[in-house]
């Protein structure tokens, strides 16, 4: 396994730059997403390091090897395609011997290899079967024996599993997970559901509308540490409050209008400049009485509840068009304070719980 | 030598573009170079000079009236078809539930069988001693055989009969995308049948109506075997005329020239129709 | 509209079927016939079926006919699909009008046009010169017609091929000529049948041994009609009707 290192990569699509600049680094072994909104360019990066487009600027390179002029089949990199790409007219058998067939490897090892792979991911009985007699969860699982039946040194998935449905996406998710630890492959993987990403990733880059990578790192430190509004948005919901940081008797507070000084952790400059608080909806508690020891407390009107069985999402309202999402775990039968509409209730959170964002 | 190799080196660098060309060498070498060629005979005469004798084939009495009657001939058959195979295009692509293509195939069997004995099974037909001649005679109708072989009706009837499918299918592929809703919204305000056929449908389909026409107008043009078969040599058409000169008499500066002019005034005449119906689709539709 | 009209279209339509079969009918009833002459049923024979397949000069017509359109159709598929898979490659799929020349044109200039370039090139006409008319013509059927079947194909199971480490040449052998398979075949019959119902070219760039059946048939009905035309033309018919057959259930299966 082997690591991908990209330097300053430029891709224009009919004049329009879709990736410009993009430095990463992905460590060999690793189970790296790229997660973003569509038209990101997060798909074009994984076919830039795949080898179907080329880049206009910038170059790759596999451990210490310059593949950026380095045709498709010539690099030891495999995709797995967002729809499968399996071949119609070859059956189970030949689709995954495909890349060891091209390779002249001879008959025994192709067997040998195929049937080991096959039986890692469950579909041995099914090695005669024509493609279009599977499913789509088991299409998705020869698309995969087939790209790591040759041992690549990366493995690059676009989307896998976006075609399936929630239960089996979850399924093949563990799957993804355990495979990838056993063959120990460099995983870079491809989706635009933040859910997934945190998952199965090691580390993760977000990517942005304008195909800059927004931040790179573990996931849990991209979902409570997020470096901007975008990324605090994108991955996970989040309450974001505008305003403007002051110092007050040695505290730092932000100051929103509308709405009491809220206390945060802070120590950078801004200067009066604008900046964000940045709250996830799972830090704050609720309840209609007063209560003690935290470091903030807003007041607000109950304007929306969303039952979700496990949760519940409350919406308040503050003050003039300032909101909170507020989630709360249910975890009693019998809840000791139950909220309603146009209840009043006060919300609370500790400062270290959130942060500042400055863009 | 060095050319060779440099060529061979080239060919194995670019062997892509070296698989892809023989096709379109094919063509240009086999039919364009060749078309100009014969173009450039009937033009050149040698000296940097135009050929005198295009002036002279292009103001003969005889060669006009030559084209003139391929030409009128290859349009009444292009007009014939298109009235008999709307119709049936139409019933077919519109009103036939299921099998409309094993019906389609069933009317186009016939044209899959070899062009002469399409030819052949009319002269059977209508010759001296044939059916039709056979049955009148027969029956008490007529007295004599009637001469139905060697007439500009059975050349036209023939050609109607061999090219049929040409408009048929053109008709068809353009009629089965027709969306039937509009001819219910025809309906909804207020018109009758007869004149949604005519305001709707009809505007709709010209440019299956036009591919049609030129589809058979072309090979009617330059037809030789129906003219020669049927026509027994009693009138002159395009082809045998251009099978004259290049086969018998050997004359190629002159036939060039011919077949020259004809090609031209064809394609003028398609490009009239065509530029006709294009503008009737823009006024209708 | 009164209540004949719904029974109009039908009945026409049934006329225009019976315009188009009856001639053939005809024939291939008095192929049968065993008087000499065409006017009088003389009952049922095989005799000219016989005399015909026991005729030297018949075999060996068609044996030249099938040699030309198999040579023909061979060539014609084999460079439409090179041309098509590397010349999308290559972008030189603009030049596709190019190949509706043949359609557009008269068939008696091309062959005109044909035999003054082996004249000029001083070429004997035979085989070759035929093989080289019909695959002309072939190509202007095989080329857009393998390129629609290869333009429906799916872009991604030849970047999956490439990325498998397929080169150009075995992603060409491996995937793209097994799945275009069908198109092939039928490409292969359409243009075998063309060349089969060709008249023109072969009267004007073959010679007198290799003739085709087309002029064949012509030159039998120069001479007189009599039912042995009648039994070669069924003949023919069956022949062709198969294969027409053939190509249709191929058509089908490349489809779906």
């Amino acid at each position: 396994m082997k690591s991908i290192r990209l330097e300053g990569i430029t891709k224009y699509y009919r004049n329009e730059p879709v990736l410009k600049d993009v430095h990463l680094t992905i460590e060999s072994g690793s189970f790296f997403t790229l997660l973003g909104p569509s038209g990101s360019g997060k798909t074009t990066l994984l076919r830039l390091i795949a080898g179907f487009e080329k880049v206009d600027a910038g170059r790759i390179f596999l451990d210490d090897q310059d593949i950026t002029d380095l045709p498709a089949h010539q690099r030891k990199i495999n995709t797995v395609f967002q729809h499968y790409a399996l071949f119609p007219h070859l059956n189970v058998f030949e689709n995954v011997a495909f890349g060891l067939r091209i390779k002249g490897l001879p008959e025994r090892i192709i067997e040998q290899r195929v049937m080991r792979i096959l039986k890692a991911v469950h579909l041995e009985n099914h090695v005669f079967k024509n493609i279009a007699q599977l499913s789509g969860g088991q299409q998705q699982r020869i698309a995969l024996s087939r790209a790591i039946v040759n041992e690549p040194e990366v493995l690059l998935l676009d989307e896998p599993l976006a075609a399936l449905d929630l239960s089996l996406r979850e399924r093949m998710l563990v799957e993804l997970i355990e495979l990838q630890e056993q063959f120990k492959t460099t995983f870079i993987y491809v989706t635009h559901d933040q859910l997934e990403a945190l998952a199965v990733s090691h580390q993760m880059a977000i990517m942005n509308h304008q195909g800059h990578i927004e931040q790179i790192g573990f996931p849990k430190k991209i979902y409570e540490f997020p470096v901007s509004t975008f990324v605090a948005q994108f991955v996970g919901s989040t309450n974001l409050i505008e305003g403007t940081i002051i110092t007050q008797d040695g505290n730092t507070y932000l100051q929103a209008p509308h709405l009491p000084p809220i206390e945060v952790t802070y120590d950078e400059q801004t200067n009066g400049m604008t900046v964000w608080l940045n709250l996830r909806p799972e830090k704050i508690a609720i309840s209609k009485k007063p209560m003690q020891g935290f470091s903030n407390s807003l007041h607000g009107t109950v304007e929306a509840i969303l039952y979700h069985g496990c949760s519940t999402v409350y919406r308040i309202v503050l003050a003039h068009n300032v909101r909170l999402q507020v989630f709360e775990q249910n975890e009693e039968h019998f809840p000791r304070e139950t909220i309603e509409h146009h209840d009043q209730v006060y919300v609370y959170w500790q400062k270290e719980n959130a942060s500042v964002l400055k863009r | 030598m060095i050319i060779v190799k440099r060529l061979y080196h080239y060919l194995k660098q670019e062997y892509a573009f070296a698989l892809a060309i023989p096709a379109l060498l094919w063509q240009i070498i086999f039919l364009y170079i060749p078309l100009i060629f014969v173009i450039g005979k009937a033009l050149y005469a040698g000296n940097n000079a135009i050929s005198g004798t295009w002036l002279l084939c292009v103001c003969d009495w005889v060669h006009a009236r030559i084209i003139f009657r391929s030409l009128v001939m290859s349009v009444m058959v292009a007009s014939v078809c298109l009235l008999i195979a709307y119709p049936v295009a139409y019933y077919l692509a519109l009103r036939i539930q299921r099998g409309k293509n094993i019906f389609l195939f069933l009317l186009t069997l016939p044209f899959w069988t070899n062009f002469l004995v399409q030819i052949y099974a009319w002269v059977f037909i209508v010759e001296q001693h044939g059916i039709i001649n056979t049955l009148l005679l027969h029956l008490h109708i007529i007295k004599e055989p009637i001469h139905i072989l060697h007439t500009k009706f059975i050349i036209g009837l023939v050609m109607v009969y061999s090219y049929l499918p040409f408009m048929i299918i053109p008709l068809f592929l353009v009629l089965e995308k027709f969306d039937k809703r509009l001819l219910e919204a025809a309906a909804d305000l207020g018109a009758t049948r007869l004149q949604a056929l005519f305001r709707v449908t009809v505007p709709l389909t010209l440019a299956g109506m036009r591919t049609g026409f030129l589809l058979v107008m072309v090979p009617v043009f330059g037809d030789y075997a129906i003219c020669t078969v049927l026509g027994g040599g009693k009138y002159l058409f395009v082809g045998p005329l251009i099978a004259e000169y290049f086969l018998v008499a050997h004359d190629m500066t002159t036939g060039a020239a011919f077949l020259l002019i004809s090609l031209l005034i064809l394609l003028a005449a398609m490009g009239i129709i065509s530029i006709g119906i294009k503008a009737l689709e823009r006024k209708w539709v | 509209m009164n209540r004949t009209i719904p029974y109009l279209l039908p009945l026409y339509t049934v006329a225009i079927y019976l315009f188009l079969y009856l001639p053939i009918l005809v024939l291939i009833l008095f192929s049968f016939n065993a008087s000499g002459s065409s006017y009088q049923w003389n009952g049922f024979t095989m005799h000219w079926y016989y005399e015909l397949l026991s005729s030297h000069e018949l075999w060996h017509v068609l044996k030249n006919t099938v040699i030309v359109a198999s040579m023909s159709a061979a060539l014609s598929v084999i460079m439409s699909i090179l041309f098509v898979y590397y010349g999308s490659m290559l972008g030189l799929l603009r030049c596709m009008p190019l190949f509706l020349g043949v359609v557009a044109l008269p068939d008696i200039m091309i062959a005109v046009s044909l035999l003054t370039l082996f004249m000029a090139w001083n070429v004997n006409l035979g085989f070759i010169t035929l093989i080289v008319g019909h695959t002309l013509l072939g190509l202007g059927f095989a080329v857009p017609l393998i390129a629609t079947r290869f333009g429906v194909l799916d872009r991604y199971l030849l970047e999956a091929a490439m990325d498998l480490g397929a080169t150009q040449g075995q992603i060409l052998l491996r995937v793209i000529i097994p799945l275009l398979f069908p198109s092939l075949i039928t490409a292969f019959l359409l243009v075998f049948m063309v060349s089969l119902d060709d008249f023109l070219i072969a009267f004007f760039c073959s010679s007198s041994s290799t003739q085709t059946l087309s002029l064949y048939v012509f030159s039998l009905i120069r001479s007189g009609s009599s039912p042995l035309i009648n039994a070669l033309s069924t003949l023919i018919l069956a022949a062709s009707s198969l294969l027409v057959l053939i190509y249709l259930l191929l058509q089908h299966k490349g489809k779906s």
